[in-house]
């Protein structure tokens, strides 16, 4: 089966059996709380890290963080938590 | 968060510096080998400040290799590097539990008693009559039993109600007293305790000397505790009867009332001291002979100043004064401002000094019945006077032993003492 056929296979079966995307179709999840915390579940590694971006790469593509001082509060294969004054969340294809 | 920031303490974490270009690299590398890493923060271009489980750190020895980053333990944290670095100071661990040891085992005496509650029994009866039970400083805690003690001083101490007991290191005593009933047999008049006119009289017991309306004197006998027997009337023939006097506590209302005055005066033209808000001060050090100025001018450099001086000597020590002393001169600039006020500003004021008078007069809690001013003939122009005057409907009566001499009997009677009525 080509890919795109099966992503969209993936999709309808996820709406009419109102399924969770994210964990159907392999989205990321990205959680704001705030100004302070951003929180990036089914991610795929760190691309940069600096106190001022995290680049994120995920299933879409990559997810960029601006903001000060920022610190990845803890890193676990299916979880981002990344900490400080944010700025911008970016979704970059 | 707190469970895994727990765990990391009771497992022992560190804190590595992550040196390298790529730093990315090695976190990428770490999440990959399943290593956990947390509070990542960036110190600057090359530094990286990380946190990883103490055991996992082998493994990443081998992952900064690959990265090509350099790592250094920063600082050991948790609890088994603490034990570790407490074996080596075993005595420093011994005093503290030594420490706590001598804490708990002098927590389980009674070091101090205390009594609350009381008021005419006296406290120092109460401690020794807990002492008597057990309870004094000194003892073990867990051999008095708090309620035995209390059962105690209820039967030992009449005038104590109830009795509350905590025994602690710092005992505490609650004495609740018993409330006696006030007696109020002996005979006792009821006399006047200011001057004023009687409104309304109301005799519970006892004859009454004076009407409604009457003036009385502070002192007067209002209502007495002296009853006669009524004047029969002589019949001939009658056998004279008994014509003794019995004697009761008086007791009754006496609302009286009563008149305050109080005068009160303002001048229409006068000069008025006002503070500029300049004020200077001058601290100096005086010796007997010296006086040496530390801060401020030598003199106060207004031309009207009132003046505020505090002193402070060095405490006497034994025997030995010390002849020096700080002084704190406090000058403040004051205005002189002639102050014209028209006939009725003055009248007001006047007012206000009399109403301020009367309320330092007036007992407290007393309703005014009436209010009233008048004016005062001045002689003087400028100057006007009032009288403020005030009615107020009191209680006024207190009640007085039978005296054995009543001077101010109204009816002349012969005069009678306690002591006769004791005979009767």
């Amino acid at each position: 089966m080509p890919r795109e056929s099966k992503k969209r296979l993936e999709y309808l079966l996820a709406h009419y059996l109102e399924l969770p995307k994210d964990l159907v179709l392999d989205l990321p999840r990205v959680t704001i709380i705030g100004d302070m915390q951003v929180f990036v579940e089914n991610h795929r590694g760190i691309i940069e890290y600096t106190p001022e971006r995290v680049r994120v790469s995920t299933s879409l593509g990559e997810l960029y963080i601006e903001g000060t001082g920022l610190a990845l509060r803890n890193i676990f294969p299916e979880e981002i938590g990344v900490d400080g004054k944010i700025r911008a969340v970016t979704l970059l294809e | 968060m707190v469970l895994r920031s727990f765990w990391a303490y009771m497992l022992g974490y560190l804190i590595l510096v992550v040196r390298g270009e790529h730093p990315e690299r090695f976190i990428n590398l770490a999440l990959t080998r399943g290593v956990l890493l947390w509070d990542l923060v960036r110190v600057d271009n090359e530094v990286l400040l990380v946190k990883v489980d103490a055991r996992s750190f082998r493994s990443l020895r081998h992952i900064a290799r690959r990265a090509r980053c350099r790592i250094r333990i920063r600082s050991k944290r948790g609890l088994p590097f603490l034990i570790h670095r407490l074996r080596r100071r075993q005595m420093l661990v011994g005093g503290g539990v030594l420490f706590c040891l001598l804490v708990y085992f002098l927590c389980s005496f009674v070091w101090t008693v205390n009594v609350v509650g009381t008021r005419r029994v006296s406290p120092a009866l109460v401690k020794r009559m807990a002492a008597a039970a057990g309870l004094r400083p000194g003892v073990m805690r867990y051999q008095v039993s708090g309620r035995d003690v209390a059962d105690y001083l209820m039967q030992q101490i009449p005038g104590v109600a109830f009795a509350e007991v905590d025994v602690r290191v710092r005992s505490r005593i609650k004495i609740v007293e018993r409330v006696v009933p006030k007696k109020e047999n002996a005979p006792c008049d009821i006399i006047a305790k200011k001057d004023g006119m009687i409104e309304n009289l109301l005799v519970l017991s006892g004859s009454p000397r004076v009407k409604e309306g009457d003036i009385v004197k502070r002192g007067d006998v209002v209502i007495s505790g002296a009853i006669r027997p009524p004047v029969p009337e002589a019949k001939p023939g009658d056998a004279p009867r008994s014509s003794e006097i019995r004697y009761v506590a008086a007791k009754g209302i006496v609302r009286a009332r009563i008149w305050y005055r109080c005068y009160g005066e303002a001048l229409r033209s006068e000069l008025e001291e006002l503070r500029t808000g300049r004020v200077t001060k001058i601290v100096c050090i005086k010796t007997d002979q010296k006086e040496i100025i530390i801060k401020g001018p030598r003199k106060i450099p207004y031309q009207f100043y009132k003046l505020r001086v505090r002193r402070m000597k060095i405490p006497k020590w034994r025997d030995i004064t010390f002849p020096v002393e700080f002084v704190t001169i406090e000058g403040e600039e004051i205005r002189r401002v002639r102050v014209h006020r028209s006939y009725d500003e003055a009248l007001r004021l006047a007012a206000q000094h009399a109403g301020r008078k009367m309320a330092q007069r007036l007992p407290p809690g007393v309703p005014v019945a009436r209010r009233y001013l008048k004016l005062v003939d001045a002689c003087d122009a400028n100057l006007v006077r009032v009288v403020l005057t005030v009615e107020t409907v009191e209680d006024i009566g207190i009640s007085r032993k039978l005296q054995p001499k009543q001077g101010r009997d109204v009816n002349n009677q012969p005069e009678q003492t306690v002591e006769e009525i004791d005979r009767g």
